[in-house]
């Protein structure tokens, strides 16, 4: 299993590469720092996507990280691959998710609203007594919005089980390290405190992904996973190097990508 | 007009959410949020029906993304607060959870104009027509009285659409007695000469016209706007539009653009309040006095405009 999610990993890598360096646009960095959460969500079990009546809701809020789920989608036969062709094009798939897009359950771009949002769908799950999950997958720089903080103690006072946010601690924002900022050392003493399953986790480990997740379903807690991850996973030149937030790959860099990735 | 001795008359929050209400006890998808304000009509919601009010405290970008969540999951939602803090302060979390994913939640922002005067100028809510007619799906209605106030929750619960209701608070003079909802409304006949108005401070108006020639009409749907209106007013020479709000972005710059994308040509006068802060501490009434809005300066204004053909 561990074996079979790593190589759709790397197949996805690969392919985004490929993409952006045809399309010339793209957040490498950011979205190779997430495929393996995104790989254990639709292909390791964590996400229920194919119920016909009460689906897990999944939203990437780190949706400048599209490009991996265009190509999980269009692997699973949710958009076709002409739109998935469409990446980059005027009037094609965009550089943040859209509900257009089938499989796609929130609209992104703006931070900090993910949490708050899932707070409401978990909060329907007791109205409507099903148990569906609210899951999200927020980046490390976005923690610091007022908005997430609001959404963290509503979430306790209220109780809502069945939600689970996991962040990309990627430790990179645009511009800076975000090392020892201290909200991430604000949310390990907190969020225990008020009631939230709290994990730290290796983003690219299969079994502690899965693992992490599958705790959570069973903690009756709201839970919140911190993923450690590396920005530019799987490229040695790419990781933990700012500059590939959004840069474009040469094709000599390309070449040595391919190699690494294969 | 007596308002006291009109037992058929409430407190327009009250005739609004008096129907919420009644509605949420039949409906389990009606739920109700609030950022910490007291609602006489939706206390026993809060004990009755617990996981359908919900109280966020004082978080109003939240309150609008529970909100959204809870509505793209078929919920019917009803937030309310004091207008500027549900409209300004949340209002990116408006544009893009509500309105980008037309989620059916309505805002309703309690204290239109300056209903909470003497609160200051935080609590005034006299550009927020302006700000949420920028917002293509958001639709903004403006009951006048507790009886148009009941027909717009009939409205909003019955829509799929995102909805701003500004809603004024306290006993005001009852002018409609209608069995249904009414985007307008003419309250005076008119000939030549017609008043635009929305909200109560179309009772000023009332009291400033009584004995000129110049009809009323009381506009509910500010957003759409009733476009047949240009019919029943299109020989009219002289409209005026007085509103409490700001003259930009609001009852005035919504008619006139309409009237200008139609190529329909009226003498259009615009009152209401200048676009400048209000920085004073005042009464309603004084405030009326001081922009010209009160009974006395509004007859003047409007003889002014009558007298000047």
């Amino acid at each position: 299993m561990e074996k079979k999610l790593q190589i759709i990993s790397n197949q996805i890598r690969l392919k985004i590469l490929e993409i952006v360096a045809a399309k010339k646009i793209g957040h490498i960095g950011g979205t190779f720092s997430c495929v393996d959460l995104l790989v254990s969500m639709y292909y390791g079990g964590c996400l229920n996507y194919s119920d016909n009546n009460y689906p897990d809701k999944f939203i990437l809020s780190k949706g400048h990280a599209c490009l991996a789920l265009y190509i999980i989608l269009n692997d699973l036969g949710l958009i076709t691959k002409e739109k998935l062709d469409s990446y980059g094009e005027d009037g094609g798939l965009g550089g943040q998710l859209d509900i257009g897009i089938n499989g796609v359950d929130w609209n992104t771009g703006s931070l900090g609203h993910a949490l708050g949002v899932c707070a409401g769908i978990a909060h329907s799950s007791k109205l409507l007594n099903k148990n569906y999950k609210a899951i999200t997958i927020l980046g490390d720089a976005e923690c610091d919005e007022g908005s997430i903080w609001e959404a963290i103690l509503h979430i306790s006072d209220y109780k809502l089980t069945n939600l689970i946010a996991i962040v990309d601690r990627n430790r990179l924002s645009v511009t800076e390290v975000i090392q020892d900022n201290a909200v991430f050392k604000l949310l390990p003493i907190a969020l225990p405190k008020l009631g939230w399953f709290y994990k730290e986790i290796d983003g690219h480990s299969f079994p502690e992904i899965i693992s992490a997740v599958q705790e959570s379903k069973i903690s009756q807690k709201p839970s919140f996973i911190v993923a450690n991850t590396i920005k530019g996973k799987g490229v040695s030149y790419m990781e933990n190097e700012l500059k590939w937030h959004h840069s474009v790959p040469t094709n000599e860099q390309l070449e040595i990508a391919y190699k690494e990735l294969r | 007009m007596n308002i006291s001795n009109d037992e058929n008359n409430k407190d327009m929050r009250d005739a609004f959410f008096d129907e919420i209400y009644l509605s949420s006890l039949n409906n389990n998808n009606i739920v109700v949020i609030t950022n910490d304000m007291d609602i006489y009509s939706l206390r026993e919601l809060k004990t009755k029906r617990p996981n359908q009010f919900i109280n966020v405290g004082v978080a109003e970008q939240n309150m609008i993304n529970i909100a959204s969540g809870l509505a793209s999951m078929g919920m019917k939602v009803i937030i309310y607060g004091i207008a500027p803090f549900v409209v300004y302060r949340c209002y990116e979390q408006i544009k893009f959870n509500i309105c980008s994913m037309n989620l059916p939640v309505t805002i309703v922002g309690i204290g239109s104009g300056l209903s909470f005067a003497f609160d200051g100028p935080t609590h005034h809510a006299i550009q927020d027509i302006s700000v949420m007619n920028a917002l293509p799906e958001m639709q903004i209605l403006n009951p006048s009285d507790s009886d148009s106030a009941k027909h717009c929750s009939d409205l909003v619960l019955n829509s799929e659409s995102p909805f701003y209701v500004r809603m004024d608070k306290g006993m005001h003079p009852k002018i409609h007695n209608s069995n249904k909802y009414e985007p307008f409304k003419i309250i005076k006949k008119f000939n030549n000469n017609v008043i635009l108005s929305s909200g109560t401070i179309i009772n000023n108006v009332i009291d400033s016209v009584k004995t000129k020639d110049i009809g009323i009409i009381d506009i509910i749907s500010l957003k759409p706007f009733p476009d047949e209106i240009f019919n029943i007013i299109k020989d009219v020479e002289n409209v005026i539009i007085i509103e409490e709000h700001s003259v930009t972005g609001g009852l005035g710059s919504i008619f006139s653009d309409h009237a200008t994308i139609l190529n329909l040509k009226f003498n259009i006068h615009l009152i209401g309040f200048e676009n400048k802060q209000i920085l004073e501490y005042g009464s309603r009434e004084w405030f009326y006095n001081q922009s010209g809005l009160d009974v006395k300066s509004l007859t003047k204004r409007i003889d002014r405009i009558l007298n000047a053909e």
